[in-house]
């Protein structure tokens, strides 16, 4: 690799970071923490790229400090984003993941959910409230919880979230059934107010399930993972 | 030419991988590698400050002169990198140029991604109550970064490293500068390598298939040590992911806690860059080894 190609290859890589911090698209794959980072290294390889920018057309440039050929790859990703500007995990993996256990409670038991009105709940929350002490925080309550949709066999459908640690890497999911409304189409983001089925998911492994009251479309959030 | 074709085919492109499977790939291996190019950058800015500041000398005298002794101590002062384990590889590339014995700089490798306050302090979130699996995991990462420290030392010279040719001999501003680059353009190609086998493996393997075995002691253990190595997650965030193991026994959680950070396809990769692929051939097999029995040791006295 030519010591100018070197520096388009980190300085394509530093624009697009720069260019997925500036426009918000990281958090797609990423936790919001991360936006300073990437732009301080999306800059850093920008100005990394200067000087083999600066040197094209010098003599010395064929033997110049040679690179790996796996350093091609490093194009990868930029094009990627910039090819096919891959969406926030949806549907698809949720459906895959669909065995797996959701994230522990970080908290031993909760406190009885606000009185009057219809709490909006994360699911993640709901499914850890259905857990403690028999879902009796839940009990009788009318809910709302937002997510996307995602599909099961005969018909069930699920309000769904993913949860991420560090990046799209170690998504798992958390996912509600709701029954008694009609399935709206994958991957759409919902709002449903319902009522939590008395004992569903009350132990771990379980499915929460919600009886629908109302189910109303919303735009995608900017942060679609919990 | 082929940023030019790129802009010319970017809508075309877009509509024939409109696909689920293809659109998920490409979201995680974008994840792994916008997650670890800062930390990588992090570790290539500090390794080139440690090849410009941290003369041979000053070395030699922080570093105990025996290395038997100075493996342990480089294991503990893996402590003080708070970092994923991308920046590590380069950080002990760049301390044995400086002299270091790479059995040395070795178990810092191992041990930087695994002990230090971060990964323990997300451990202890992802499993609350369970105070023992952060000790385990720390005792278990510590012990396994010195035992690999000293079959390294005993292996000496026999063990095939290959040591990359310094940077563009250079002084100054224009050295460092001329290091961070030499150093991130050798170890990300690599980086992207693996961030493409996992997001493979993360997109197109359910992690379920792997419930089939939990039943089995040995087994679960040897399956948990293997999905660690394919998936390739921070060591920040893989506690999460072992906590949501349910099927399997604590034991096993604490192999695939060990074993990630330690060694893992991503780092395989950037070993193999790094020190060459005889020597990686080696090294890999070593360290997964080593992890599995060291967890499997401290999770059955300890978990």
């Amino acid at each position: 690799m030519r010591t100018t190609t070197q520096g388009l290859v980190l300085a394509f890589l530093g624009a697009v970071l720069v260019r997925l911090a500036w426009e918000g698209a990281y958090l797609r794959f990423v936790t919001e923490w991360m936006r300073w980072p990437l732009l301080v290294s999306g800059v850093l390889l920008v100005l990394l790229a200067v000087r083999p920018l600066l040197s094209a057309g010098q003599a010395d440039q064929d033997h110049a400090d040679g690179v790996p050929a796996v350093t091609w790859l490093l194009l990868l990703p930029a094009l990627v984003v910039f090819v096919v500007s891959p969406p926030a995990l949806g549907a698809y993996l949720a459906e895959r993941r669909a065995g797996e256990a959701p994230p522990a409670s970080p908290v031993a038991s909760f406190a009885p959910l606000p009185e009057g009105g219809t709490p909006v709940l994360e699911v993640e929350e709901l499914l850890w409230r259905a857990l403690d002490d028999d879902g009796a925080t839940l009990a009788g309550r009318s809910v709302e919880v937002r997510g996307f949709v995602s599909h099961g066999p005969d018909g069930v459908w699920y309000v769904t979230r993913m949860v991420i640690g560090c990046c799209a890497a170690d998504a798992a999911v958390v996912r509600v059934q709701v029954d008694g409304a009609d399935r709206p189409e994958r991957d759409r983001w919902v709002a449903v107010t319902g009522t939590w089925q008395d004992g569903t998911g009350v132990r771990a492994g379980e499915q929460a399930v919600l009886a629908a009251e109302s189910v109303r479309r919303i735009r995608t959030p900017a942060v679609t993972y919990g | 030419m082929l940023l030019l074709a790129a802009l010319l085919a970017q809508g075309r492109l877009a509509d024939t991988l409109d696909n689920e499977a293809l659109g998920t790939w490409c979201t995680i291996f974008v994840a792994v590698v916008v997650q670890s190019t800062p930390f990588l950058l992090g570790g290539v800015l500090l390794s080139a400050a440690i090849s410009v500041l941290l003369s041979e000398r000053v070395l030699q005298r922080i570093v105990p002169r025996n290395p038997v002794l100075a493996v342990p101590v480089a294991g503990l002062a893996g402590i003080g990198l708070p970092g994923c384990e991308c920046a590590a590889v380069p950080v002990a590339g760049s301390l044995i140029r400086r002299g270091l014995a790479p059995a040395v700089a070795l178990t810092f490798l191992l041990a930087a991604p695994a002990v230090n306050p971060a990964v323990l302090v997300s451990t202890a979130v992802a499993f609350p109550g369970q105070p023992e699996m952060v000790l385990a995991r720390f005792g278990a990462s510590l012990l396994t970064a010195v035992a690999v420290g000293w079959w390294c030392l005993s292996r000496g010279d026999r063990l095939p490293l290959r040591r990359r040719p310094d940077p563009p001999h250079l002084h100054g501003p224009g050295r460092f500068v001329a290091t961070v680059r030499h150093d991130f353009l050798h170890a990300s190609g690599f980086l992207v390598l693996g961030a493409m086998i996992a997001a493979a493996v993360n997109t197109f393997v359910p992690r379920s298939v792997v419930d089939t075995v939990a039943g089995q002691a040995v087994v679960g253990v040897l399956t948990l040590a293997a999905l660690a190595f394919v998936v390739a997650l921070c060591s920040e965030s893989d506690a999460f992911v072992a906590a949501s193991l349910t099927a399997f026994s604590d034991t096993a959680k604490l192999v695939f806690l060990v074993v990630g950070p330690a060694m893992d396809v991503k780092l395989a990769a950037m070993e193999a860059g790094q020190f060459g692929s005889a020597f990686a051939v080696r090294f890999v097999p070593v360290v997964i080894g080593t992890a599995v029995l060291s967890a499997s040791l401290v999770g059955w006295w300890l978990l």
